[in-house]
């Protein structure tokens, strides 16, 4: 069973490399972007 | 057996896979309620295209804003009932209003019912309270709309120009549609929380207030143009609505130093001139000047100091000066809670400040103020000399229109304020008298009025531009008592 899923999934990359690269975009932007946008909480809450 | 990477089908299914995963994910944060302290931020109030406020699913008819701010702070608006209806529009001071002060005031000079809402937002300047007061007004249709904003212009400014460096249009786009997920939300506050608070950081700060170090005054008189172009859109939006329009000046400050000065066209050598002169004056200051002209941003009493979880408790402040006018006899008050330590040594140092210099140091000020004269000849508009000039003055005993006109010109000056000052207020005055049916409430006029020479200072005021809790009540009552003297009609509507 594994082995035959083994095989469809190295025959079929695209089945799981686009939902890896979706969370994988998704987590580094959360990261490495989104955390850094400017938000109220600083001086500009003056 | 050869990998297969360009089919349409395989595309389709791991399309299919991730949106099926997603679902799950948010599905699951959904069943187990986790959810972030903080809602979407949606373009943190400066596109007008964004729903600033949305109807309520949890109370149906309500209206909910969806603003930048924690989800605690966000509001459930009800619809109108029989009650007048009144909105507060404006920055924080706006939004440390207490609305029922207002309804009170109203009720007890009126037959009938008040309601006062309250869409004040931290931070916000007169362009983004536009946007709000442009949906405000189709979804809350308020009877009067109260306009008290001019003290964030450069708050604002410094604000939208990091989050437009931050991203373009595009990567703002995929960041609102990021934060539509919870997932997202969820990861973005538990990363944001590992990170130390900026606000804790003197280097933030000077980061900040450096922004606009060379800014020419051309540039701050522009903005304060634009300004006037945002209360004029404002004015004419609520009259078009066909409610009544509150303006009001703002009430700032006078003994917090300015915040950007510039040499402007000198040459280097009066530049060279200036910078010693400076120097000189400052080395025959007495110790207590240096809380009163702290060097950093960082270094000011702000208001957030009055409402430390840790530090002093409240004690009588020195360094007050009697109230008089309306408020004659009136104790100033101030916010519960622990104070910051340099709180104490502010007042303090506020109270040699006003009880004048000792006899045998009058010749050092004496001479800081003729080499202030100095920078001031070769440059009139210098916003810090004249600030120090001011309160030299002050030191040395001199009160009156020269003194007064040195605070007024210190704030005028500044080229990036983070208060309201004369040039905001003017545009107040400009508008006001374009816009006859406006009731202007001349609130930084009536507190002048309130104290010694017409100087407003720490007694009513917890920072550079935030009213204290005796002088926000005294704001509302005075609203209040120019509304209905204004619009009698409304007494017994």
């Amino acid at each position: 069973m594994i082995s035959r899923l083994r095989t469809y999934l190295w025959a079929h990359p695209l089945v799981w490399l686009i939902p890896l690269a979706f969370w994988l975009a998704l987590i580094a932007f959360v990261l490495f972007k989104l955390t850094s946008a400017p938000t109220t909480e600083f001086i500009y809450d003056v | 057996m050869t990998p297969r990477f360009w089919s349409l089908r395989d595309a389709l299914l791991g399309i299919a896979i991730t949106l099926l995963s997603l679902l799950g994910v948010e599905g699951g944060l959904w069943l187990m309620h986790v959810e972030s302290a903080r809602p979407p931020e949606l373009s943190r109030g400066f596109d007008p295209s964004q729903q600033y406020l949305r109807p309520d699913p949890e109370h149906p008819g309500n209206w909910r804003t969806h603003l930048g701010v924690a989800a605690i702070d966000q509001l459930s608006l009800p619809p109108k009932g029989s009650a007048r209806r009144v909105l507060l529009m404006g920055g924080s001071n706006t939004r440390g209003f207490r609305e029922q002060i207002l309804e009170r005031a109203l009720e007890a000079g009126s037959d009938g019912e008040w309601e006062v809402l309250n869409l004040g937002r931290p931070g916000y300047g007169s362009g983004r309270v536009s946007i709000l007061l442009d949906q405000a007004l189709s979804a809350l249709d308020p009877d009067i709309v109260v306009i008290y904003s001019g003290h964030n212009e450069f708050v604002e400014r410094s604000f939208r120009a990091d989050y437009e460096k931050w991203g373009g249009a595009g990567m703002r786009w995929i960041a609102r549609m990021a934060e539509k997920l919870r997932i997202a939300r969820v990861l973005r506050d538990v990363a944001r929380g590992q990170r130390p608070r900026r606000h804790d950081d003197p280097l933030a700060w000077i980061a900040e207030y450096g922004k606009f170090s060379s800014l020419p005054y051309s540039e701050t008189q522009a903005e304060f143009e634009r300004y006037g172009e945002n209360l004029r859109h404002m004015i004419r939006a609520s009259l078009g609505s066909g409610a009544r329009v509150v303006l009001a000046t703002v009430v700032w400050n006078r003994f917090s130093e300015p915040r950007v000065s510039t040499l402007g066209e000198l040459d280097s050598a009066a530049r060279v001139t200036v910078e010693s002169d400076l120097r000189a004056a400052r080395a025959l200051y007495p110790a207590y000047f240096t809380p009163l002209l702290p060097a950093e941003a960082f270094d000011r009493v702000r208001m957030e100091d009055w409402g430390r979880t840790h530090g002093d408790a409240p004690r009588d402040l020195p360094g007050l000066r009697p109230l008089t006018g309306p408020l004659a006899g009136v104790e100033p008050r101030f916010f519960e809670g622990h104070w910051d330590p340099k709180i104490h040594v502010f007042y303090d140092a506020l109270d040699k400040l006003h009880a004048g210099v000792a006899p045998e140091r009058r010749s050092d000020l004496e001479q800081a103020a003729a080499k202030l004269d100095e920078v001031l000849a070769l440059v009139p508009h210098h916003a810090q000399a004249l600030f120090e000039r001011a309160l030299v003055a002050w030191a040395l005993g001199e009160r009156g229109e020269r003194v007064r006109g040195w605070f007024e010109e210190a704030a005028r000056y500044d080229h990036a304020p983070r208060k309201g000052t004369p040039l905001s207020n003017e545009h107040v005055l400009e508008l006001a008298a374009e816009f006859p049916e406006v009731l202007l409430v001349d609130l930084d006029r009536h507190f002048q009025s309130t104290t010694e020479d017409g100087l407003v200072g720490w007694e009513l005021m917890v920072d550079h531009c935030h009213l204290g809790p005796l002088a926000g009540e005294h704001a509302l009552e005075t609203f209040a008592a120019r509304m209905l003297a204004a619009w009698p009609e409304e007494e017994t509507r």
